[in-house]
C-alpha cells in the first residue's frame, strides 16, 4: 500500500467540475484507491461519494491505494488536487 | 379531441406533439413482481443507452465550446458509470422495489446526503442528480425525455407541466407551441413562451395524455387545442393556422408605424422584456421603448446573486440598444410565483400576499442598493427610468425613494456619472395604492398599472388556483374603476400612466383602456404590432364616450358584451 497526504487549496473545493475530473482520473488506475478525510473513507471512483464527502478548501486528506499501479495512482491524484486553481 | 384551457400566449400552431414530462411522479414505495435479473438488466440497459447518448452530447458540446453545458453533461455522464450508484440501485431492486422506484430512491438518498452537508453549492447539485434520475426513469417507463437542444423537426410540447429551463434550452424556432395540463397564464414558463412568441395553452385537461408524435393544434389566442384529429379536423386546423399566418403578415406592416388611433391620437406602445437581449427584439417589433424590464430574471436560475457590475452591464446594454427610447427598469420582483434560489427565501403558505418584491428589498437593503446603483449607473447611457414594484403604503414608497436618494449620494461621493433627473415611478398593483392614486402620484414621476396583480388582489382570487381562476376577470367593474381612478389621477397631475399586464394586449380590453384615457401600453414584444393595429382601428373620441356608460354597469358579462358591440366585424376577427 502507498499513501500520501494533501491539502485542498482551491477556494471552491471539489465542486462539480473538479470532482468529475478527479473521478475520471481515478478510473484510469487498476488499484483500489481510497481518500481518507478524518474518519471518513471516500471512493474516488464514485462521483456520488466524492461530492457527498464535502471536500472543501483547507481540508487535509490522505490518498491511499493498493494494487499494481498504486504509486502512479496516488501521485497523480495528489498532483491533480494540489494543482486545482479556482 | 378538443381541449380548452387558458390562453397563455397568443398565436396558432399545428405540429406533432412531443410528450415532454420533466418531472416524473414516482411512488417510492412501489414494489414489483418482476424477476430480479430482468429488472437489473432493464435498469442497466437504460443507464447504458443514456450514457451512450451523453457521450455523443459531450463530443458535440466540446466542438461548440459550450463550457457550462459541457460541464453538466460530463458530470452527469460520470454519475451514470458510478459503481456506488449501480450497487445502491441493485440493493433496492433486491428489496423488491420496482425499477423506477429503485432509481428514484437512490437519487433521493443521494440528494438528502448532499443537502445535509450544508454547502449551498453542493446542495444545488441535487438538481443534476434528479435530472439524471428523471432521465433514467423516463427511459424505464418508455417516455421520451425532452432534450430540446437537438430538435430536428417542429414540435408542440405537451404534458402535465414543463420547467422553464427546458423551454429556454430549446433549439431556436423548433418549438411551435405549448399545450400543458397544469399552469397559469402568469407562470414563468408562459411568460417565457410569450416572450419567445410561442403560442401556448395551459390548464388544459387531457394534455398530459397526448401521445408523442400525434398531430396537435394549439390556439393560444382562444385557449383552444385539438388532438387525435380526423381528416376534416386536421384540414380545419391547417386552414386556421394559415389564416393566422396571413394575419401576421398584415401586422408586420404595423411594426414600422407610429402608435396612434384612427382619429390620430398618439398612443405609445412599449414592450415588456425579461433580459437585455430582448430590447433588440422589442425594437424590431416596433416598440417605442421598454415599459417594463423584469429584472428578477437576473436573480433566478442561479446559485449566487448578480453583483452591481453584472447588473450594470445588463441595464447598460439594454439602454444602449434602445438608442434613446425609454427603458423602465423595475427593481426585482422576486416572490409570488417567481423564486430565487440565491435569495434563499423559505416557501410560504401564501406567497402572493407574502415576502415579495419591495418588501424583500426594504429589509435586505444591501440587495436593493446594489441594484439601485447599477440602474443609476446605466442611466448615464440612455433614457433609463426606475420603478418600484408592489408598493402598498406611502411609508414603503417613501422608504424606497430614500434608498434611491442614498444610492445617488453614494455615486456622487464616488464621482460616478448617472442621470440626475432620472424619472422615478411605481407599480400600481396593490388596491390600496390605486384607491389613493391621487396622493401617490404626487411623490413619483409616473405610474405603471400591473393589471395582473391588481385584478387578483382586488377580487381576492388566486390566479394560480385552478378552482377559482375563473373568477379572475379584469372586466369586473370594481377592477375597471380602480384602473380608471389611477389613469385619471395621472391626468390631473399631468403625469404618465402605463399599463403593463396581460390586459394591455387583450384585443377586447384595448379599446376599453383607451376609452378610459390610457395612452401608454406595455406588452410582450410579439404583441406590439397587434396592439398598434388594433388601436389604429379605434376612434378615441367615440370610445371615450362609450366607455363612460360601460363603467356604470354592474355585470362583467354585460360589460364585455358592450365592449364587443363597440367593435366592427374586422376588429372582431382578431378576438
Amino acid at each position: 500500500m502507498y499513501a500520501k497526504e494533501v491539502t485542498i487549496n482551491n477556494p471552491t473545493g471539489l465542486h462539480a467540475r473538479p470532482a468529475t475530473q478527479l473521478v475520471r482520473e481515478a478510473e484510469k488506475y487498476q488499484s483500489e484507491i481510497r481518500i481518507i478525510k478524518e474518519n471518513m473513507v471516500i471512493n474516488p471512483k464514485s462521483i456520488f461519494n466524492v461530492l457527498a464527502a464535502g471536500l472543501s478548501q483547507g481540508i487535509a486528506i490522505t490518498v491511499e491505494a493498493e494494487g499494481t499501479d498504486e504509486r502512479e495512482a496516488v501521485d497523480s491524484l495528489c498532483r491533480f488536487i494540489e494543482d486545482l486553481k479556482e | 379531441m378538443i381541449g380548452r384551457g387558458i390562453a397563455a400566449s397568443r398565436g396558432k400552431a399545428l405540429a406533432r406533439a412531443m410528450a415532454a414530462e420533466t418531472q416524473q411522479q414516482i411512488d417510492l414505495e412501489k414494489k414489483s413482481k418482476e424477476n430480479l435479473l430482468h429488472s437489473v438488466e432493464r435498469v442497466k440497459e437504460a443507464i447504458d443507452s443514456i450514457a451512450e447518448e451523453m457521450k455523443d452530447e459531450e463530443t458535440r458540446l466540446e466542438g461548440e465550446e459550450e463550457a457550462m453545458r459541457l460541464e453538466i453533461v460530463q458530470m452527469q455522464h460520470t454519475m451514470l458509470s458510478d459503481a456506488v450508484f449501480h450497487d445502491s440501485i441493485r440493493k433496492e431492486l433486491e428489496e423488491g422495489y420496482a425499477p423506477e422506484s429503485a432509481v428514484a430512491r437512490c437519487i433521493e438518498a443521494q440528494c438528502r446526503m448532499l443537502e445535509a452537508i450544508g454547502d449551498a453549492y453542493l446542495a444545488a447539485r441535487t438538481d443534476d442528480f434528479r435530472d439524471v434520475g428523471n432521465r433514467i426513469i423516463c427511459r424505464l417507463l418508455g417516455k421520451r425525455y425532452p432534450d430540446l437542444g437537438k430538435l430536428e423537426e417542429d414540435v408542440i410540447l405537451t404534458g402535465e407541466n414543463i420547467s422553464p429551463s427546458v423551454l429556454a434550452g430549446a433549439k431556436k424556432g423548433k418549438v411551435k407551441g405549448l399545450l400543458l395540463a397544469k399552469g397559469s397564464r402568469t407562470a414563468h414558463v408562459c411568460i417565457l413562451a410569450a416572450n419567445m412568441g410561442i403560442p401556448a395553452v395551459v390548464g388544459c385537461i387531457g394534455a398530459e395524455k397526448i401521445k408523442d408524435g400525434d398531430m396537435v393544434f394549439v390556439d393560444g389566442t382562444a385557449g383552444k387545442a385539438a388532438w387525435e384529429m380526423d381528416e376534416a379536423a386536421r384540414a380545419d386546423a391547417l386552414a386556421e393556422t394559415v389564416s393566422y399566418q396571413e394575419k401576421q403578415k398584415i401586422l408586420e406592416k404595423y411594426t414600422e408605424k407610429k402608435g396612434q388611433t384612427k382619429d390620430k391620437v398618439s398612443v405609445q406602445i412599449m414592450a415588456n422584456i425579461m433580459d437585455a437581449q430582448a430590447a433588440e427584439q422589442a425594437k424590431q417589433m416596433g416598440a417605442e421603448g421598454v415599459g417594463l424590464f423584469r429584472t428578477e430574471f437576473l436573480y433566478m436560475g442561479r446559485k449566487d446573486l448578480p453583483g452591481e457590475e453584472e447588473q450594470f452591464q445588463a441595464y447598460k446594454k439594454a439602454a444602449e440598444m434602445l438608442q434613446g427610447q425609454p427603458l423602465v427598469i423595475r427593481t426585482m420582483d422576486i416572490g409570488g410565483d417567481k423564486q430565487s434560489e440565491a435569495l434563499e427565501i423559505p416557501a410560504e403558505e401564501n406567497p402572493f400576499l407574502g415576502y415579495r418584491a419591495i418588501r424583500i428589498c426594504l429589509e435586505r437593503k444591501e440587495l436593493f442598493f446594489t441594484q439601485l446603483k447599477a440602474v443609476l449607473r446605466a442611466s448615464a447611457y440612455g433614457n433609463v427610468r426606475v420603478m418600484f414594484p408592489m408598493i402598498s403604503s406611502m411609508a414603503e414608497l417613501e422608504e424606497a425613494l430614500a434608498c434611491l436618494q442614498k444610492a445617488k449620494d453614494e455615486l456622487d461621493q464616488q464621482r460616478i456619472a448617472y442621470d440626475k433627473d432620472i424619472q422615478t415611478g411605481m407599480m400600481v398593483e396593490v388596491p390600496s395604492t390605486a384607491i389613493l392614486a391621487s396622493r401617490f402620484i404626487k411623490k413619483v414621476d409616473f405610474f405603471s398599472i400591473g393589471s395582473n396583480d391588481l385584478t387578483q388582489y382586488a377580487l381576492a382570487v388566486d390566479r394560480q388556483n385552478e378552482k377559482v381562476c375563473g373568477l379572475y376577470d379584469y372586466f369586473d367593474p370594481g377592477v375597471l374603476h380602480l384602473i380608471y381612478t389611477v389613469i385619471r389621477a395621472c391626468e390631473q397631475e399631468n403625469k404618465e400612466c402605463c399599463l403593463c399586464g396581460e390586459m394591455a394586449s387583450d384585443p377586447l380590453a384595448v379599446p376599453v383602456l383607451l376609452g378610459m384615457g390610457l395612452k401608454k401600453f406595455s406588452v410582450n414584444p410579439s404583441a406590439v404590432p397587434l396592439v398598434k393595429y388594433l388601436l389604429s382601428k379605434c376612434e378615441y373620441k367615440k370610445i371615450k364616450h362609450d366607455v363612460q356608460c360601460m363603467l356604470e354597469m354592474d355585470d362583467r358579462r354585460q360589460i364585455k358584451e358592450e365592449a364587443m358591440a363597440l367593435l366592427d366585424e374586422e376588429y372582431r376577427s382578431w378576438l
